[in-house]
Order: C-alpha cells, then sequence, then structure tokens
C-alpha cells in the first residue's frame, strides 16, 4: 500500500511534463563470454556444471564446450547432459498447451572427482577461441558437534482495532552447536534437506513399492538468531518484511564465534515432519519415513558474497532498479563469467518415522 | 607640573577606546550585515556581525570614520573618541557601490580571511530566472563554483563531493532539516523574508559544525522598523505575500511572509467537480518574526518558520446489480471509499537575545525548537450488500516520522582590539529522532460478527532514537601587521546516543596575505564532524526519506578539507577568484550493494558501509557586483569518488561517487536598462554524474538448484549520463506606482528545450522483423526528461 503510494505521487508530480528519448549506448551484441556456475561438495563425487553464454542482451545455451576439471593436477573431463525435459507453456488467450524445450538457457555438463580439504581445484570449459576457467581450493569443514530438537509453540502478537491478537504456530525447534575452523575467515551456510521416502504394499502382495521424493530444500525461521541472520531481517512479523532482504540463502561468517563453538537455533514447522498431504493409494498400508539431513557448509569469501547478493535479488528482484543500490554478482571465473564453489560439508542426518497408515483408519486424503 | 601634564597627554594618547553600535537601513530600520566602518589615515576597520553590531578599538584621539555598505551612500563621521562611545548608523540606500573597501574581519567574500565564503547577493537571488519563476535560494547557490544540483531542475545541492545531507542548512542559525517542496523542485526558502544567504565550503569557522562538506547561513528581515511595506506577488505555480512595519516605531517591528501553492484555493471547487475522485497536492510556507529593541544593550528576536507539503487523494466507487444462476437471483450492491492523505514539512520557532555587555562584548543566545514531521493516513473501506446481508472491510493505515531538537546556543563576540576579534561560544542540542511509527489494521465484518482477519503491523510506539549534543568552540581573526590575517580556531564536540560518547577536536585555520594592489592569498584548513544521516535511495527528495543519528556501531563521519586560493579585486566592480581543494571523507556511509533504504531505518546499521571519499577540484569565480550589469561566471573542475575496503560494496574498488561531474560552468547576468526595464539570464553546463547500469545478461545459480536470468553489474556507477545544459532568460517590467511599484516578469526555464536527463534507464524489449516474427532482444539506453521548456509569468506589487 505504501509503496503504492509513493509512486503513486511520484507519477503525479513527474508524469506532469515528464518526456521519454532514447540516448546513446553502444553496445556488441556479440560479445559473450562463457559462464560457468557449479555448487560442488566434498560429500560428492559426481559433479554437475551449468554453462551459458553472457551477452549484453541475453543468455544463451553452451552445447559442445570442453570442460575439465584438474584435482591436483589430475583430470576429469566432463560430459554435456542433455537437458532432456520439456515444460508446459499456456496460451491464456486461446488456452492452448504446447510442450516447449527446455527454455532455460543453460547446458548441464557432469563429471566425477573427489575432493578434500586442501585440494587444489581447476576447472576450465573452452568453446572455439573462448576460454573460461576458475582455480579453487578446497576449504576445510567446521563442525556441527550436536543437534537438539524440540516441539515448541510460537506465539505472534497482532495489533487490532479492540486490542490485541495472536495466532499460534507450533515449530520443531533445532539447536545446533557448530565449531568453527580454527585460525582463518570462514563463511558457511547451514541448510537442511529433507527426503521423504514412502513404502506401499497391499495385503497378500508381497511386493512393497517404494516411492522417494527430494531432497527438497527446507526453508526455515530463525527469529532473531544473531549468527544464522547475518545481520539480515529475521523476516517474521517485522514491519517492513517486504521491503527488507531476508537470510533466504543461510549463508553466514564466523564472525561472531571466531576460532571456537557457537549455538544456533532455527525452526521449521512441524507439519513437515509429521505428515502431509499425501493422496492415498491403492495400496492398504503405506511407511513413511522422512530424513533430513542437516549440512553446514563452508566454502570461501567470494562464494559467501555470490549468496548475500542472491539474498538481495531474491527480494528486489533480479533486474537492475532506479531507486536500489544495485547488486553486485561475484565472479571467480577468469575469462568469464559465474562462480564455482567447492563446500566442505559437516552433515548430521535425522529421521523422522516410520509413519504407517492404514487405509481403513484414514479419511481421505490424509492431512 | 609640566611633567604631569606631559604623562597625562602620553596616558590620553596610550589609552585605548573603543567605538560600537548598530549599522541599519535609513529606510527601513534593518540592520545590515556586512556593513563596514573604516578608520582613513590607519587603515583599520570593522565590519558588522549578522545582528548588524560593530565594534572597533582604537587609541583615543580624533578620527573621520566612514561607514559603509554595497548599494548605500557612505556616511562619513567626524568623532572624537575620548572614551567608549556608542554610535549607531543608519546608512542612505542609492549607491550601487560601495565607495572604500574595510580590511577586516568579514565572514564572507574576497575580503574575509575564510576560503570558499560567498555571500549570494539576495537581489541575484530574487531575478536569476529559474524554474516557474519561482526565485529560489537554493538553485542559485548551485550555479556557485564548487556546488551542483543533483537530479536536473531540483533544488538539492551538493557540495565539493559531498552528499544532500553533509549540508549544513540554518535559518536565522536554526537548522532545518527538510528543504524541499514537491519533492525538490522547489526549495523552503521564501526569498522575501530573506535578508542574507552566505554559503561556506572551504575554511569553515570555528561557530559552525555538525555537517562535513557545506554550511548555508540564511538570515532573515527583521521588520522595517519605520513603516508599513509589502510585497503581494502571484506566480504560475503561488502566491505570495509579504508584510514588514513597526509595532512601535523604532522599538518594535515584525516580518510575516506566506506562501503557497494555488492549488490550496482550488481545493473546494475541485472537490466540487470532482465527486468521485479527487486528488490534488500543494505546498506552503510561513515565516515570521518580531525584533524588539528594548534598548542600545538588549535586542530580542522571536522568529517562526511553518511550512508543509500536503498530498490528498480519495476515490468513490459504487454499483448495483441482479445475477442469476439458475434459479437462485441474489441482489448486490457495493461501494467503496479510498482516502490517502500525506504532509510532511518543517515548524521551527526561536527566541534570541542580543546583549551587549560593554563595546567589547557582544553576546547572542538563542533557544531554539525545531521539527520536522511526516504524517501519512490510509484508509479503504468497501461494504457490500448480498440478499440484505452486509459485509465490511477497512484497511486503515497510519505511517509517521520525525524528528524534533531542542537547543541552547550562546555566542561571543569578543573585540579586545582591532587586530582580534575573537568569536567563542557553546551549544547544546538535544535531539530525538522517531524514524517511523506505522500501525496498519484490516478488520472484516460480515453482518454482527467481526471476522478474522485482523492482520497487521504495528510498532513500538516508544522507539526513538535520542542524542545529546554538545559543542564548544573559540576563533580568532587575528591581523598581523597590516597585510596578513590569519584565523586560528577550534571546535569540540560531543554525540551520545545509546550509551555511547563520541568526542571530536576540530582544529580549523585559514589565513589570508594581501599582496598589494587587490591581489591577495589564501589557504587554511578545517576538520568537520557529522552524527546525523539522512537513509534516502532516490536521486529526490521523498517525505519518507529518514534522519537518524549515528550509532554505537556507526561512527562519526567527519573530513578534512585543505583548501588555497588566489584573489584580485582590484578593478573597480569586479572580484576575480580561483580556489582548489582537497577534501578528504571519512567513515563516510553508502548503501551497500542491492539495499533499500526507502522509508524503513530497521537495521539501518547493517546495510551501510562506512567507507573512504576523496574529491578535490579547481574553482574558478568571476563575478561583477555593480554597474547597470551585474552577475557571475563560475567554473568548476572536480573530481569525487568513494571507496569501502570491506568488499560489500563495489567488490572493494574505488568508484566514481554519484555526482561525480568533472565540469561545470554557470553564467548569470542581470541588466538593468533603466527603472523600468531589466533582462536577465542563466546558463549552466555540467558533465553528466554517473549511475549504474548492466552491462550484461547472466544465468544465477541458487543454492536449492534454480537458475534465474539476472542482470550483471560490474561496477557500481558504470555509466556517465550525458551532459546537461540550459539556458533561462527572464525579463521584468517595473511600473512606478503612487505607492511603491509593480513588476511584471517573464521567464523562460530551458529556452532551448534541451532533453536533460533526469533519470536513465536500460530497456529490453523484443525485437521484431518486418512481419512480426521476433528476431532477438533489442537493448536501448532511455533517459527521462521532467523539465523541458516552460514559459512563466508572475505579477509582484511592491507596497
Amino acid at each position: 500500500m505504501r509503496k503504492h503510494l509513493i509512486i503513486t505521487i511520484l507519477i503525479a508530480a513527474l508524469g506532469f511534463v515528464a518526456c521519454e528519448n532514447t540516448i546513446r549506448y553502444e553496445y556488441d551484441p556479440s560479445d559473450g563470454k562463457i559462464t560457468i556456475l557449479g555448487q560442488l561438495s566434498t560429500t560428492n563425487s559426481k559433479h554437475t556444471l551449468f554453462l551459458s553464454m553472457s551477452y549484453p542482451d541475453r543468455i544463451d545455451s553452451l552445447p559442445g564446450a570442453k570442460v575439465e576439471c584438474f584435482v591436483n593436477g589430475a583430470r576429469s573431463v566432463a560430459k554435456a547432459i542433455p537437458a532432456g525435459y520439456t515444460e508446459e507453456l499456456v496460451d491464456w488467450q486461446t488456452g492452448e498447451t504446447q510442450l516447449v524445450p527446455n527454455r532455460f538457457p543453460y547446458t548441464r555438463y557432469e563429471f566425477e572427482a573427489n575432493f578434500k580439504p586442501g585440494d587444489k581445484v581447476r576447472i576450465e570449459a573452452s568453446k572455439g577461441n573462448l576460454n573460461a576457467w576458475t582455480e579453487l581450493v578446497v576449504p576445510k569443514p567446521g563442525t556441527i558437534m550436536s543437534v537438539d530438537t524440540a516441539t515448541v509453540v510460537k506465539s505472534f502478537v497482532y495489533q487490532d482495532i479492540d486490542g490485541t491478537d495472536t495466532y499460534e504456530q507450533e515449530y520443531l525447534e533445532f539447536t545446533l552447536r557448530l565449531r568453527d575452523v580454527q585460525g582463518e575467515d570462514n563463511y558457511y551456510s547451514m541448510n537442511g534437506n529433507l527426503t521423504t521416502v514412502t513404502s506401499l504394499s497391499s495385503d497378500g502382495e508381497g511386493e512393497t513399492r517404494v516411492d522417494t521424493e527430494g531432497p527438497y530444500w527446507l526453508d526455515y525461521e530463525t527469529f532473531h538468531d544473531l549468527i544464522l541472520e547475518d545481520g539480515y531481517s529475521s523476516g517474521m512479523g517485522e514491519l517492513f518484511e517486504d521491503l527488507l532482504p531476508v537470510n533466504s540463502t543461510h549463508c553466514f561468517s564466523d564472525k561472531m564465534f571466531k576460532d571456537s563453538d557457537a549455538t544456533v537455533r532455527f525452526y521449521i514447522p512441524s507439519y513437515y515432519f509429521k505428515s502431509r498431504y499425501y493422496y492415498f493409494f491403492e495400496a492398504d498400508r503405506a511407511e513413511i519415513n522422512r530424513f533430513l539431513n542437516l549440512s553446514l557448509k563452508s566454502f570461501d569469501r567470494s562464494f559467501y558474497n555470490y549468496l548475500r547478493a542472491l539474498n538481495n535479488m531474491a527480494t528486489y528482484g533480479y533486474d537492475v532498479s532506479p531507486i536500489i543500490e544495485p547488486t553486485m554478482l561475484p565472479n571467480n571465473v577468469n575469462g568469464g563469467m559465474g562462480i564455482v564453489s567447492i563446500a566442505a560439508e559437516s552433515t548430521v542426518e535425522m529421521i523422522f518415522g516410520p509413519f504407517v497408515y492404514y487405509k481403513e483408519d484414514i479419511d481421505y486424503p490424509i492431512y | 607640573m609640566l611633567l604631569a601634564l606631559i604623562y597625562e597627554a602620553q596616558a590620553f594618547a596610550q589609552r585605548k577606546v573603543t567605538i560600537s553600535g548598530h549599522i541599519t537601513d535609513y529606510d527601513s530600520g534593518e540592520t545590515l550585515i556586512g556593513a563596514g566602518i573604516l578608520e582613513g589615515i590607519s587603515g583599520t576597520g570593522a565590519v558588522t556581525n549578522n545582528f548588524g553590531y560593530y565594534s572597533l578599538t582604537l587609541r583615543a584621539g580624533e578620527y573621520d570614520f566612514q561607514y559603509s555598505y554595497v548599494g548605500y551612500k557612505d556616511d562619513v563621521r567626524h568623532i572624537a573618541l575620548l572614551r567608549d562611545t556608542v554610535i549607531n548608523v543608519a546608512l542612505k540606500s542609492g549607491e550601487t557601490l560601495a565607495s572604500s573597501r574595510v580590511v577586516a574581519s568579514k565572514d564572507a567574500g574576497i575580503q574575509s580571511t575564510y576560503l570558499g565564503a560567498i555571500d549570494v547577493p539576495i537581489a541575484q537571488i530574487k531575478n536569476t530566472p529559474v524554474l516557474f519563476g519561482e526565485a529560489d535560494v537554493l538553485k542559485v547557490l548551485q550555479m556557485m563554483p564548487g556546488v551542483q544540483g543533483g537530479n536536473e531542475g531540483f533544488s538539492g545541492i551538493y557540495v565539493r563531493g559531498g552528499g544532500p545531507d553533509e549540508n549544513l542548512i540554518l535559518l536565522d542559525g536554526v537548522p532545518i532539516y527538510n528543504v524541499d517542496h514537491m519533492l525538490g523542485i522547489f526549495s523552503v526558502f521564501q526569498p522575501e523574508a530573506v535578508k542574507k544567504v552566505t554559503l561556506y565550503k572551504g575554511s569553515f569557522p570555528a561557530r559552525y559544525g555538525g555537517r562535513v562538506s557545506s554550511i548555508v547561513d540564511i538570515r532573515t528581515n527583521d521588520g522595517n522598523m519605520k513603516e508599513t511595506r509589502g510585497t503581494a506577488s502571484i506566480g504560475l505555480i503561488s502566491d505570495k505575500i509579504h508584510l514588514e512595519g513597526p509595532i512601535i516605531k523604532d522599538k518594535l517591528s515584525y516580518s510575516v511572509s506566506a506562501r503557497g501553492m494555488h492549488t490550496i484555493l482550488y481545493s473546494p471547487f475541485i472537490k466540487l467537480l470532482l465527486k468521485d475522485e479527487y486528488a490534488n497536492y500543494y505546498f506552503y510556507d510561513l515565516n515570521g518574526k518580531v525584533t524588539w529593541r528594548l534598548s542600545d544593550r538588549d535586542r530580542f528576536y522571536f522568529g517562526t518558520y511553518h511550512g508543509r507539503d500536503r498530498f490528498l487523494f480519495n476515490e468513490e466507487e459504487q454499483g448495483e446489480g441482479t445475477e442469476t444462476i439458475g434459479l437462485e437471483t441474489t441482489h448486490h450492491k457495493y461501494k467503496s471509499r479510498t482516502d490517502v492523505g500525506v504532509f510532511w514539512g518543517n515548524t521551527v520557532g526561536f527566541a534570541r537575545w542580543n546583549h551587549i555587555y560593554n563595546s567589547k562584548l557582544f553576546s547572542n543566545t538563542t533557544l531554539s525548537y525545531n521539527r520536522y514531521k511526516m504524517v501519512m493516513n490510509a484508509g479503504e473501506k468497501e461494504t457490500e450488500i448480498v440478499d440484505g446481508v452486509k459485509s465490511t472491510n477497512r484497511y486503515h493505515l497510519d505511517y509517521r516520522s520525525g524528528i524534533r531538537d531542542i537547543s541552547l546556543r550562546s555566542d561571543f563576540d569578543f573585540n579586545p582590539s582591532p587586530s582580534h576579534l575573537v568569536k567563542f561560544g557553546t551549544e547544546y542540542t538535544w535531539h530525538t529522532f522517531i524514524p517511523e511509527r506505522m500501525s496498519a489494521v484490516d478488520r472484516e465484518v460480515q453482518g454482527d460478527n467481526v471476522q478474522i482477519d485482523t492482520t497487521l503491523y504495528f510498532t513500538d510506539p516508544k522507539k526513538v532514537y535520542r542524542g545529546h549534543e554538545l559543542s564548544f568552540y573559540a576563533e580568532d581573526d587575528l591581523s598581523l601587521g597590516e597585510h596578513v590575517t590569519i584565523n586560528p580556531g577550534f571546535r569540540l564536540s560531543m554525540f551520545n546516543t545509546e550509551g555511547q560518547t563520541y568526542w571530536s577536536l576540530q582544529p580549523r585555520v585559514s589565513a589570508k596575505v594581501s599582496a598589494g594592489n587587490g591581489l591577495s592569498f589564501k589557504a587554511g584548513y578545517a576538520r568537520m564532524a557529522q552524527y546525523v544521516h539522512l537513509l534516502s535511495s532516490a536521486q529526490i527528495s521523498l517525505p519518507v526519506d529518514l534522519w537518524v543519528p549515528i550509532t554505537k556501531d556507526i561512527r562519526p563521519v567527519t573530513s578534512d578539507q585543505f583548501s588555497a586560493g588566489v584573489y584580485y579585486d582590484k578593478i573597480k566592480g569586479w572580484e576575480f577568484s580561483i580556489e582548489g581543494y582537497l577534501k578528504k571523507m571519512n567513515n563516510i556511509l553508502e548503501y551497500k550493494d542491492g539495499t533499500l533504504m526507502l522509508g524503513t531505518s530497521d537495521g539501518w546499521e547493517n546495510r551501510v558501509e562506512m567507507g573512504e571519499g576523496t574529491a578535490r577540484g579547481i574553482e574558478f569565480l568571476v563575478q561583477k557586483t555593480a554597474g547597470k550589469t551585474t552577475g557571475w561566471f563560475a567554473y568548476t573542475l572536480a573530481k569525487s569518488d568513494r571507496i569501502f575496503p570491506d568488499g560489500s560494496i563495489n567488490n572493494g574498488e574505488r568508484f566514481p561517487y554519484k555526482y561525480d561531474r568533472r565540469h561545470s560552468i554557470d553564467i548569470s547576468v542581470d541588466h538593468r536598462f533603466n527603472k523600468t526595464w531589466g533582462i536577465d539570464g542563466a546558463w549552466s553546463f555540467a558533465t553528466g554524474g554517473t549511475t549504474t547500469v548492466p552491462v550484461r545478461q547472466v544465468a544465477v545459480l541458487h543454492p536449492d538448484g534454480y537458475i534465474i536470468d539476472a542482470q550483471y553489474v560490474d561496477h557500481r556507477n558504470n555509466f556517465r549520463i550525458p551532459p546537461s545544459h540550459r539556458l533561462n532568460l527572464g525579463a521584468s517590467y517595473h511600473k512606478e506606482r503612487r505607492r511603491g511599484e509593480s513588476v511584471w516578469n517573464l521567464s523562460v526555464y530551458n529556452v532551448y528545450n534541451q532533453m536533460n536527463p533526469n533519470f536513465v534507464f536500460m530497456d529490453y524489449g523484443p525485437d521484431y522483423d518486418k512481419n512480426g516474427n521476433r528476431i532477438g532482444t533489442s537493448l536501448k539506453m532511455k533517459k527521462i526528461t521532467i523539465l523541458p521548456i516552460l514559459p512563466s509569468i508572475s505579477w509582484t506589487r511592491n507596497f
């Protein structure tokens, strides 16, 4: 409402006599640069890079590039993976639906390599006379020393004409003890990924069908945890929550617990772990297990800055606006664009379940 | 006996006595600031201070004193100065040029010891043609060397590489926080109420502090002590009236001015005409001052300023209908009303006491109150009746922010000898900042039941920031022989907020060497400190811009400025100056990449970064101060940049300041053909400032696996906006009336309709071939021009 009002005032005042004209701006539409994007990890041996061509006015995919990874000098060649899927586009005027090829302007490249802290990694991409490369040192991992959980109910108070009003929400509270890597500046992110495994079986049939969903990135609330918010708004119930960026990438630095331990706390709504919409099913019995993977990733400063830039963009948009100081995306790719990170991870897996349901006991659908 | 007489005579000759008093305008009794008294043989002299008071100490004897002021006839008096004497002098206007130069402690201009101190002639302010024919103090200041306007046509000022919040703008000694109307198109100062405007941008006098880039000291009329005079004016945008006169002749006077946009008057008619939808915007200013000359020793001044911008909007909609679905028919009735009101502005009040303890010690004590307030109210009510069942939805929003300062200040002028003018004093200000308070309520009612959803925000009504600012200063304008003056001084200030106390010692020094034949050299150094900031992202002044104090994490901004200059004023009526400066700013604030500052101070410390700024430049000024043709030519060569080593801005690399303009040229000419006709012209040129534009399109990868297109920016302020230039012309026709005169003024802003850019942006759009098939994406840089050619006319009646 308020933003609309400001815009109204501006338009009323400025639209009075304003004129729009084009001014001279020269650019070369063929000035392309290879963009390499990748978020690699010490816990995986299969890695994916996303390559594209960046131009002043567009982005194109980049098939047919030569992509190589060198770990301490040992080479591993990446293979381009076809996009492999289509998406549905609906024409809102005619209502017609059509399948179109993946419109995302990148090409995936996969390669295998194992990284360990201290490794020197070089990634190169080339096509024609264009070359781009980045060099990284695999960081040391921080440590998740302990995890405690508790079910808590949070009350939210609102001001009403007749006084105050409240509503309540049940959360699972995660309290983690983290240990910083000693003797250096460190940058982390704390993420949770949820995988749901459902085993379906029917009476008289020996076979069990197993469905796996995920892993899905879980967002969480921090409610003023100074370390995890890393200077951002907590994003809940604040005055201008839609105007302030939140730490949606969950990155933070060790400046508040350098060379020591810290306790951090975050909250995920309980319903994620209890059950969820599940549209039952031909089977007579369902056993649901949820696997929460908590991961403390450590990475370098440039990727930390990149995540902070993404926090701003997620709030204010991905285009430059005249009223916001523009976000500058950090690059660590020489001769090209993009950012590649290698995270050293410390993980904890938690299992919620099994939740067992029988067809005759439940209403349809389960909630 | 003879020896005793000789001794007595010697003692008498050695004895020093002081001549002091006020210099005023003969016709109005208005005190004259910067008027001079000169003793011709020794060449010693003095000038009046901001209250028209002078003091000159000499050996006892007989002297011829010459009193002078630009635009007034000299008054020469032979006085036998045997003891401390008070001589009040009233000068008659008539001459366009003072016949003598007083080499004394002037506060501004070529003859003062300070560098970068300019008195802007009020006549020039009134005559210079500007937008909509509205004479504007700040827009004329923009034409001075080293001063730039921010956005083309707007009244913001950027001095020697500094930001808009780094200027201390004083109205009768009281700081004004919001100096703009109409988003910055006009400033709040009414030229009719203004007596003197002085700009300091180099070696600042120690009595000023609190901002790092400039001081603009605006003094208003005391009021005519002799007879009632006035001015009424009708312009394209606003109407004005100014009245001043005696309440008790030569004892008590008043001065009142009012200005308002026409739309105040039209408001009721607009409401009548537009029943369903009404929108109106207006601003107004009210200035008032009462001066009481209790005695030769005591004078009291009571002043006020009140200004507001107000935007109103309301809209009503209603409808009725019947809908049949199958066998069921329902009757709907719908009504909605939206009301929006926003107002913002300053209220200032002060009480001042001038007291002369003795002929050498003058004091000025001021108690002032200053408040900036912004209030926004918005309400929406929707009522729907479906088959007799009424449901209502009400939404109400209240947002307000403001600042309140209460200040007590005492200044002393001590004149122990002709070679010393010591100024010292102290000031305490209690700041209360209310960055924002907001409540928003949504209430849905169906039938008799209050339904969900009562969402909403409210802020802690006790959320205020307080600051205590205390300062002490002392300076001495010291003459070392006939040719050298030096002004050493210091300012010690303290700011306390959130339990943290910051101290700042600010040394100031400036020196002037007169080489004879009108040639002089000056050099100076000044350290300044600033304890408040303006949070604003937009390039124009918005009512939701917020002033906040420094905190325990954000240190005060400081600046160190070195300047030097050469000056020449041998040719009668002409002044030439060239000044160079180097300014280093520390703890300067800039918004981090990807930061929006609009309307909220929440966690503002986390959204700014402290860094360093550098500004350097050379300023050249030629002024013609007398004759039928007056005006100036100003050229500035400047460079200004910023660096934030932390890396959160521009990856820690140095980048040009937003208003880094390499070249600026301003020419202002005012010519009087005769008593009836006059013409004025002003031409300005400035290299474009900088802005940030995307240089390519890139994909970004989120940690959750999503890939999104984004615009890529390589550096902050990576694009230089095209230069701006414009010519403004005006002509005035004066006709004498039985009492006073009437003046018609025709002016044209931007005569040759130059499309100067106010905003630039990158426009991406699809490109199509002749058959309408999309063939790619086009990229264009576009500019928005707000102010093309704009003629205006005004009529003024002086009586």
